[in-house]
């Protein structure tokens, strides 16, 4: 949960990647950490198995810098998205203030997107958030797999699958590329501020 | 699309799947193209091709089973520890043994049993949190590689000084609460009255000798420190029945009632009575932090007297 220090004027809050397994939640961080240098307020700490798959979580924080009056930092944390990881994800989950969903284009990963996005749902409850107020984007990942020949879901069928309800904001991305992963970030950013701005108040007016 | 397009477009899919660390995905796909292959006689270097993919096939299982095995929660760097605990103690940060507490709770949600347990045994020095830090201990223990360590653990705390007996029939029972769910069968010892605590039975027993012991106004007795200083220290006995004697001990001199070990006996031991000054020895054993009343936060140690 965001915490607002009133006096010395300084936000700091939680984004959360979320999604299937391999479905490239850690390299949207890595992307982010090789060029938002700048803004990078500390290194990147990945806890992985030895498969390479994120074991805890990634965890890296950015400093946005003065929004409005106000010093915003922001930490960003991927969960690990293997099914066996259930518990260690909804720990991550912890006072999460924003959402980025990474769904997995490829077709065969169809059912693990479904699934994931209702274990989303579910630890998100066990808190008492709902998944229609959380800020939430969405990431269809892996968009570049098609020019391989993979078997990749379109657009459209994934947001009917998703996204009908939840009507969130969709990003067509390839993160090992960074297409589409600054989009991403931006857009998660502007949603879960503009969130906490109606919950703390903690900008000024402009 | 034919049956040469076919092949290399799944042993491609499978090629990507595997890069991508769908295992399962990649199997499948060099399964389909194996069936293929076997339906087909005519495919050209039919052996060599089964044989290529048999390697991958047998290869990816080799992973899989490495990754099934994986511990869920292995234990990791300890600067890893660190973060997990500055990231996430949610706790009360006004309330420093709650913050305390919270810190090493968030190292057991992520398995860190070993590390939480050493965190929780520090703990284990103040009053307040002992008992809720030693119920971490067990629960960590049982959850760990050896569950028997917190078999262990209790048994090792049935002579230590800083647990009462009513302390440790509450740790009992909550461990044998436990030990079902992880399959052990173990008979826990019971915090031994006899040799562990004075009850109000034994302080009146009628046991002759007990009652031809002269009443004590004070006793004095020789502690060694944490800085390995040797001295002695004289208290009024505030309550004696026969050779059973209890003795009250300032809050502020906690190292004291440290000092004191629950079992141990005190030699040359200086027993002050109206008539005269005798020596003797002196089993510590109670120990108590008085919770109510005009004397609280008070330490409250029994001593039974013996070689007069």
């Amino acid at each position: 949960m965001a915490v607002f220090n009133v006096k010395k004027r300084e936000i700091e809050c939680k984004l959360v990647f979320y999604g299937p397994g391999r479905c490239g939640k850690t390299t949207n961080l890595e992307w982010i950490h090789r060029t938002f240098a700048r803004q990078i307020a500390g290194e990147m700490v990945s806890i992985n198995t030895e498969g390479d798959r994120t074991l805890f979580f990634d965890f890296l924080p950015l400093g946005l810098g003065k929004i409005r009056g106000c010093d915003v930092r922001v930490q960003l944390y991927t969960v690990p998205g293997q099914v066996k990881y259930g518990s260690t994800r909804k720990l991550v989950l912890k006072g999460v203030d924003g959402l980025v969903f990474v769904a997995d284009s490829m077709s065969v990963r169809r059912e693990k997107n479904i699934l994931s996005l209702k274990d989303l749902a579910a630890n998100l409850k066990s808190y008492g958030l709902s998944i229609f107020k959380v800020p939430l984007v969405f990431q269809f990942n892996k968009r570049d797999l098609e020019t391989e020949g993979i078997p990749v879901m379109p657009v459209q069928q994934m947001q009917r699958e998703l996204n009908r309800q939840l009507q969130a904001p969709v990003f067509p991305a390839s993160a090992i590329r960074g297409e589409g992963v600054p989009a991403t970030l931006k857009e998660a950013l502007k949603l879960t501020l503009r969130h906490l701005h109606q919950e703390m108040h903690w900008a000024e007016p402009t | 699309m034919d049956l040469a397009a076919k092949l290399k477009s799944l042993i491609k899919s499978a090629d990507v799947y595997q890069s991508q660390g769908l295992l399962s995905e990649a199997r499948q796909h060099y399964q389909h193209a194996r069936r293929l292959i076997d339906a087909h006689p005519q495919v050209k270097n039919r052996a060599a091709l089964l044989q290529h993919l048999d390697v991958r096939i047998s290869r990816l299982d080799a992973r899989l089973r490495t990754l099934e095995k994986s511990p869920l929660t292995p234990e990791v760097a300890p600067q890893d520890q660190a973060l997990i605990q500055r990231l996430f103690s949610f706790g009360d940060a006004e309330n420093p043994e709650q913050a305390a507490l919270q810190g090493i709770l968030a190292l057991v949600q992520f398995g860190q049993y070993s590390r939480a347990i050493q965190q929780f045994s520090v703990l284990l020095d103040r009053p307040a949190i002992r008992f809720v830090a030693a119920k971490n201990i067990l629960r960590c223990g049982l959850n760990g590689d050896d569950p028997q360590t917190a078999v262990r653990q209790y048994g090792q705390w049935l002579a230590d000084p800083r647990f009462d007996p009513e302390m440790l029939g509450k740790l009992k029972r909550f461990l044998e609460n436990l030990l079902p769910q992880k399959g052990i069968s173990a008979t826990l010892p019971d915090p031994d009255h006899a040799t562990l605590g004075i009850t109000l039975v034994e302080m009146s027993a009628d046991n002759p000798a007990d009652q031809d012991v002269i009443d004590i106004t004070a006793v004095s007795f020789q502690i060694t420190g944490r800085d390995r200083k040797v001295r002695r220290l004289e208290y009024e006995v505030s309550f004696q029945s026969g050779n059973l004697i209890s003795i009250l001990i300032d809050e502020r001199e906690k190292e004291v009632f440290e000092a004191l070990r629950l079992g141990e006996t005190l030699a040359e031991v200086e027993l002050t009575s109206p008539m005269a000054i005798f020596k003797g020895t002196a089993k510590i054993m109670e120990k108590n932090q008085i919770k109510v009343g005009p004397r609280k936060g008070c330490f409250s140690v029994g001593l039974k007297i013996a070689g007069i």
